[in-house]
């Protein structure tokens, strides 16, 4: 394994004029990120997935509690108020739990171990194409 | 600044496990810390993988970066779960972002800007993977992720930078 020319002599101390670029480039980039991901929904009607089942679809106007069987064991996705959260999680981080509360479009509640995802549904709506 | 290159085949192999066993154990240092917003970590295992990506080269970070990723999925547990998925995505686009860029501007960017790119590829790659299970609407997350990114990226790279400075001057310095 060759020493390759990556590191020149004289490599450069922070910070350079070309990090700057890249600093002013990044943060510019935010934005423009920002916009395409956008978040669309009609508020109230929530999308819930857990790994490959059929996405299911509940009203936040309606309190209640959902068990969400996953890959990892049982995770309790508890819905008051116009709000949704993880109540309880199986796994060993609980991530999800700390995601906090989903009121609005645009964030969603997610749980990678359990593989569940909760977020509002968009106006187009993909449910259709999913429990076909 | 060639100590590196006059090393033999097993000195350097057994400078790279050393690197490799330093980044596993970052990456559970780091699993334990509390992290305040939720997925969010420093970054700190990538300083070892750009201080070896710009000693030792691209293969040798590649390397290094495998077996990091072994040893901490096995140390974490979560050896071929979805977690280590998605370190592995990450580790490698950051790797893959920060290698390309030094081979394009070695001159221009210090291992601070370099940081950055390889913070915000990790970001990005994290949350391509995501969106592979969870479906686009994990993107939502990129502006928070992304923003996150860039101040931990600025931090990692100047410990990088720190180091790397503190290596070339005690090989500078040795009889």
């Amino acid at each position: 394994m060759r020493r390759t020319a990556l590191a020149p002599a004289g490599r450069r101390r922070a910070p350079t004029p070309g990090d700057f670029v890249v600093l002013v480039l990044l943060v510019a980039a935010l934005p423009l990120v920002a916009a395409i991901g956008r978040p669309s929904g009609t508020g109230h009607i929530l999308h819930v997935q857990v790994a490959s089942q059929p996405v299911q679809v509940f009203d936040v106007r309606i309190d209640q509690d959902v068990t969400l069987d996953g890959p990892v064991g049982r995770s309790v996705l508890r819905i008051r108020g116009g709000e949704a959260w993880i109540a309880t999680a199986p796994c060993r981080d609980r991530v999800c739990q700390r995601l906090g509360h989903l009121h609005a479009p645009g964030r969603a509640l997610v749980c990678v171990p359990n593989r569940i995802i909760v977020r509002f549904a968009s106006p187009g709506g993909d449910v259709d194409a999913v429990t076909r | 600044m060639n100590a590196p290159a006059t090393l033999g085949g097993s000195a350097l192999r057994a400078r790279l496990a050393l690197y490799a066993a330093a980044a596993a154990l970052l990456f559970v240092v780091e699993r334990a810390l509390p992290n305040p917003v939720p997925w969010v970590r420093l970054g700190l295992p990538n300083i070892v993988t750009l201080i070896v990506l710009l000693e030792h080269g691209a293969r040798a970070a590649s390397l290094v970066l495998a077996v990091r990723l072994l040893l901490g999925g096995l140390f974490a547990g979560t050896l071929f779960g979805p977690q280590s998925l998605l370190s592995a995505a990450g580790g490698a686009a950051s790797l893959a972002a920060m290698s390309t860029a030094a081979r394009l501007a070695a001159n221009r960017l210090s291992p601070f800007g370099l940081s950055l790119l390889g913070a915000a590829a990790h970001a990005t790659a994290q949350l391509g993977t995501l969106a592979l299970w969870f479906g686009g609407g994990m993107f939502a997350f990129l502006p928070l992720f992304g923003g996150l990114s860039l101040v931990t990226g600025a931090v990692t790279g100047l410990i990088a930078d720190a180091l790397l400075a503190r290596l070339a001057h005690a090989r500078a310095g040795a009889p």
